[in-house]
């Protein structure tokens, strides 16, 4: 990422690898920014922001929507569930998903193709996190019982193809996060995961699903580790933000205690 | 082909140089590829010279590896300040965005087939711009 500031025109541009994106808050500062690359290299102007790494980008005045369609109707395509029968969940509640078991997934290497491909669903999918992040921890060894999670969770895909992440206008640009964690819901090493999402105004923009690296002895301590990552990343964002030159209130921070006991 | 050698040498892609003692020299071939259009008709045929990036050793003639990559959080933060401030948003694309990349290790091809300089055809290509398939 990019950022050039002067008095009151900002541009920023986010480059991966040769597709580019400039966004900026003066029309006729990306003309310059154009011009000048122009002269450097042969550049393909694509118009507005419409199709960027797999994710389809459709904008209006107020607001914009990202989806994937695209990219999961092929991804069915290719793994042959096109036709399957549509789930309405994920992954199902009471699926424990272990190493341990005797049967092994007989192609390892489209197992870590598709895990793969799904990971790169995240973006417009945060409700996809968990069950993505799940499945994923198995690459190394696949089973057949992770097949199956893979195959539920396309199973799911087909039902929610045209799912889309919506980004709207706010009147302001408060951030809050919410963060939770299980207890100890991993059966191999007890390891908790952290969860936490983040909102800018009215806009989700940061989700993330994670392992704790060290066993928590309670689900409060579970909950504290959360919101310690969850700040942590909050820390990023401010500085980031900072960078591009926003002044933005103290973000928000909320946990999730659960005050029953556990059985 | 032919168009595809004039575009490297008009980038200055390479000199030929006479052969260093000890140079660790990099192979190169020519791959073709038939394009098609959506109908299925052929639209032209499309010939690029790549390396053989796996002859190169770390440390001779290659030293990191680079690819610049966003974090997938960072677009969504810009997008989402696009919507909320009303900002342009405009996508380019580089044109053999590869090919720009500047090399400062010292890395020695051999000269590509079918164009081997008449006068000096044991010399090497001493590469100053990246070639797809290098490291």
């Amino acid at each position: 990422m990019f950022i050039w500031h002067k008095n009151d025109v900002l541009v920023v541009i986010l480059i991966y690898v040769d597709d580019i994106i400039i966004t900026s808050n003066s029309g006729t500062a990306i003309h310059h920014v154009l011009q000048d690359l122009h002269s450097d290299f042969a550049v393909k102007e694509l118009g507005d922001l419409s199709y960027f790494l797999g994710v389809e980008v459709l904008c209006s005045t107020n607001d914009m929507y990202l989806t994937q369609r695209k990219y999961v109707a092929e991804l069915l395509n290719r793994t042959h569930m096109a036709e399957t029968k549509p789930y309405t969940s994920p992954m199902s509640t009471t699926c424990h998903v272990s190493a341990t078991e005797r049967d092994k997934f007989s192609d390892p290497s489209l197992y870590r193709q598709v895990v793969g491909s799904l990971q790169h669903l995240t973006f417009t999918r945060p409700i996809l996190s968990f069950s993505i992040h799940k499945v994923s921890k198995f690459m190394h060894n696949p089973l057949e019982s992770h097949c199956q999670a893979v195959k539920r969770i396309l199973r799911y895909l087909k039902h929610t193809i045209s799912t889309r992440l919506f980004l709207r206008r706010s009147p302001n640009s408060a951030i809050q996060a919410f963060s939770d964690s299980d207890w100890a819901g991993d059966r191999a090493d007890r390891r908790s995961i952290s969860a936490y999402c983040v909102f800018m105004g009215n806009n989700l923009i940061l989700w993330r699903c994670k392992q704790q690296f060290t066993v928590a002895c309670s689900s409060i301590e579970a909950e504290y580790k959360s919101l310690a990552d969850t700040a942590s990343e909050l820390q990023w964002l401010q500085s980031i933000l900072s960078e591009i030159g926003l002044t933005i209130p103290t973000p928000q921070c909320y946990g999730m205690i659960i005050l029953e006991p556990h059985t | 082909m032919n168009a595809e050698f004039d575009a490297l040498l008009r980038n200055g892609t390479w000199s030929l140089v006479a052969p260093p003692p000890k140079a660790n020299i990099v192979g190169c071939r020519w791959i073709y590829k038939i394009k098609k259009n959506v109908d299925g008709f052929i639209e032209r045929f499309k010939a690029r010279l790549v390396a053989k990036g796996f002859h190169q050793q770390e440390g001779i003639d290659f030293n990191e590896t680079f690819s610049p990559v966003v974090k997938h959080a960072t677009i969504q933060i810009v997008l989402s300040l696009t919507v909320s401030y009303n900002w342009q948003i405009k996508q380019i694309d580089i044109q053999n965005a590869f090919l720009h990349g500047a090399l400062e290790e010292e890395v020695y091809m051999a000269q590509p087939q079918g164009y081997i300089h008449p006068q000096y055809p044991n010399h090497l290509c001493r590469l100053h711009k990246s070639i797809y398939g290098l490291k």
